[in-house]
């Protein structure tokens, strides 16, 4: 008796840990009193995965709260949608009368094409979509013009004409992160060596870390990298082997102050909060948007001492040749 | 000229390859030992899991690396007796409860890493720094291969001989593999299988711990989710391949490593191959050789049967 009790008793807190660890489902508030005369401007969003992944789904989600506080619009939302849900979930915020229904990431490009079409009067847009309709816009970050000014610090803070660059999978972001990095350190100089490393997996950094002591072991003096958690190892190889970092989505520089020259930031939810303000406003266009240097969506993070003057004004410079449009950066196509 | 540059990369890839081998060594000989005792352990990757929380856990509390590895084992073997007391004690099917151990591990040190740090970046803690052991470190390419690795390696390499020798060579060893080819033959005779496979199974979780441990505090210094990423697997992928001994099952860690350290100097090299067909050479070369190599047979006759039978 006592054993079975036991028993039970561990299976409890098995579960009961399991389920601690899931995210907390907040239901779409779903509005059956819509007022006919003035239909207000509502958002919705529907999200692959949880919005505390603290990674993509997360992002969006930080542009939806925007959304919500700055534009002071009514917003609901779908987590952990699977891919069988996905344009059903769009086709139910759509018949709610929700006036603009955003799917979060590429996946949702074919579902919106087939449901698009069915609401007329809603708008909608696909984070990294493929495909457009006059209802139907995608936004997109141009990662290429950021990795490219990465680039450019690279080969400028270079000593050996070697810079690598690390990724965690060979998908779209990251592909174009390391073709716009290339690009940008040939543009400094046309004979640099630039080594590139796929992982296959954003977060093993023990892996992370012998990429790094490989490429130095080769001469490469700074590395670029778009990984997840595999960046702890990344900077732990770095630190012993005399190698410089460019971080990349958010400002790194915090995490290892003596490695980081810059980051790569990268961020949707700036995207996703515009691209909802130039809707609110009435000026949706059925395009596809492509968020630059000049939106503020990307950026390099601001250069602290490491970076000496004449580089900081040299990339300077390259920005503003990117923006004037004297340098032109070839978009990667899907 | 030439020929210093090519002997560099060499010792560099073997240096790495000893390095990628160590967590999976660790488990492996975990791993040997419940299955010699006649327990199937799917478990590992969850043990590791929970080794290296386990291990910054104690990192951070005592402020001391070896803290940590008594921290990483500590935790490995809780889920070894866990796993003990459901699949002995409760007869629980085995290949069930490694999964959802490994499930459980996930979601727990997930769980309270997020608790206790909400940004989801852990501090640094202390980690093993590499000693060069004195006068074999200074054999040319032996010494650089072997000894100036951090004290976990050694440690790791130690346990091989040891590991042959009790489950091998000891009357204790005997015993235990006994519990896994007959355990009913072994009861007969006096010998406690259901205590010499709880001690097995916590055995396992311990050095899966410490596998754990190396992830990180011997690689990284502090710890974040997906340190692991399947290591578990390919540790018990080793243990087949090796069929059960220590030093076969070594050298099939070993491959694994300098394969993966491998593939990783390779993709710097720029070759045209696909980044994924570079990915997938260490386990396509485990699978080659398997074929060729491996004679069918062999594997503990009572492996993954409770006891007492029904």
């Amino acid at each position: 008796m006592f054993r079975k009790s036991l028993l039970a008793l561990l299976t409890l807190v098995l579960i009961l840990s399991l389920a601690a660890c899931a995210s907390p489902q907040t239901p779409a508030s779903p509005a059956t009193e819509a007022v006919e005369e003035a239909p207000a401007f509502r958002v919705a969003m529907v999200f692959p995965g949880a919005v505390n992944d603290k990674s993509w789904n997360q992002a969006g989600f930080t542009g939806l709260e925007r959304i919500k506080n700055e534009l002071g619009v009514e917003t609901a939302y779908l987590e952990q949608v699977p891919s069988t849900d996905w344009e059903e979930s769009l086709r139910t915020f759509a018949s709610q009368g929700y006036s603009l229904v955003l799917g979060h990431g590429d996946q949702f490009s074919e579902p919106s094409k087939k449901v698009a079409p069915e609401f007329p009067d809603t708008k909608f847009i696909v984070v990294n979509g493929a495909n457009t309709a006059p209802n139907l816009a995608s936004i997109a970050l141009f990662d290429e013009q950021v990795s490219f000014l990465a680039g450019v610090v690279a080969a400028k803070m270079s000593q050996s004409g070697k810079v690598g660059y690390i990724g965690g999978l060979e998908i779209p972001p990251v592909i174009r992160n390391g073709k716009g990095f290339e690009q940008g350190a040939k543009y400094v100089n046309p004979d640099i060596q630039v080594s590139i490393t796929y992982l296959g997996d954003f977060n093993d950094a023990a892996k992370g870390k012998e990429a790094t002591l490989a490429m130095a072991e080769n001469g490469v003096d700074v590395i670029f990298y778009y990984v997840d958690n595999a960046m702890l190892g990344i900077q732990e190889a770095a630190k012993g082997a005399n190698v410089k970092l460019i971080g990349c989505i958010f400002d790194q520089y915090e995490m290892a102050p003596d490695l980081i020259l810059t980051s790569a930031i990268q961020d949707i939810s700036t995207a996703i909060f515009e691209a909802a303000k130039t809707t609110k406003e009435g000026k949706f266009e059925g395009k596809a948007y492509l968020f630059g240097l000049d939106s503020g969506a990307i950026a390099l993070a601001p250069f602290r001492e490491n970076v000496p003057a004449d580089v900081v004004a040299f990339v300077n410079q390259v920005q503003q040749d990117i923006l004037s449009g004297k340098i032109t950066i070839e978009r990667m196509s899907q | 000229m030439e020929e210093v540059v090519w002997l560099t990369f060499l010792v560099s890839l073997l240096a790495a390859g000893v390095r990628l081998a160590t967590p999976l060594l660790f488990a492996a000989l975990g791993g040997i030992t419940n299955e010699l005792a006649g327990v199937l352990n799917i478990g590992l990757e969850g043990m590791m899991i929970a080794g290296t929380f386990g291990a910054y856990i104690g990192a951070l509390l005592s402020g001391s690396e070896w803290g940590g590895a008594l921290g990483g084992m500590l935790a490995g073997g809780l889920l070894g007796l866990l796993f003990a007391y459901l699949s002995i004690t409760w007869r629980g099917d085995q290949v069930v409860l490694g999964t959802g151990l490994n499930i459980f591990a996930l979601g727990l040190t997930s769980f309270f890493f997020r608790s206790m740090y909400k940004a989801g970046i852990s501090q640094f803690v202390p980690s093993f720094q590499a000693w060069n052991v004195p006068l074999l470190s200074d054999i040319p390419l032996i010494g650089q291969i072997f000894f100036r690795q951090v004290p976990l390696v050694y440690l790791a390499y130690m346990l091989i001989p040891i590991a042959t020798f009790l489950l091998y060579k000891t009357t204790w060893g005997l015993k235990l593999r006994c519990c896994g080819e007959h355990p009913r033959a072994a009861e007969t005779v006096g010998v406690n299988v259901v205590k010499t496979r709880y001690l097995a199974l916590c055995l396992s979780g311990m050095l899966a711990g410490l596998g754990g441990t190396f992830l990180s505090l011997g690689q990284i210094s502090a710890f974040t989710e997906g340190l692991v990423s399947g290591r578990g697997f390919i540790a018990l992928a080793a243990i087949i391949f090796g069929r059960w001994k220590p030093l076969n099952v070594a050298l099939a860690c070993l491959l694994f490593g300098v394969a993966d350290a491998l593939q990783l100097r390779l993709q710097g090299f720029g070759l045209p191959i696909r980044y994924e067909f570079l990915l997938m050479f260490p386990y396509l070369l485990t699978l080659v050789t398997f074929i060729i190599f491996v004679n069918r047979g062999d594997s503990p006759a009572g492996l993954g049967k409770p006891y007492p039978e029904k």
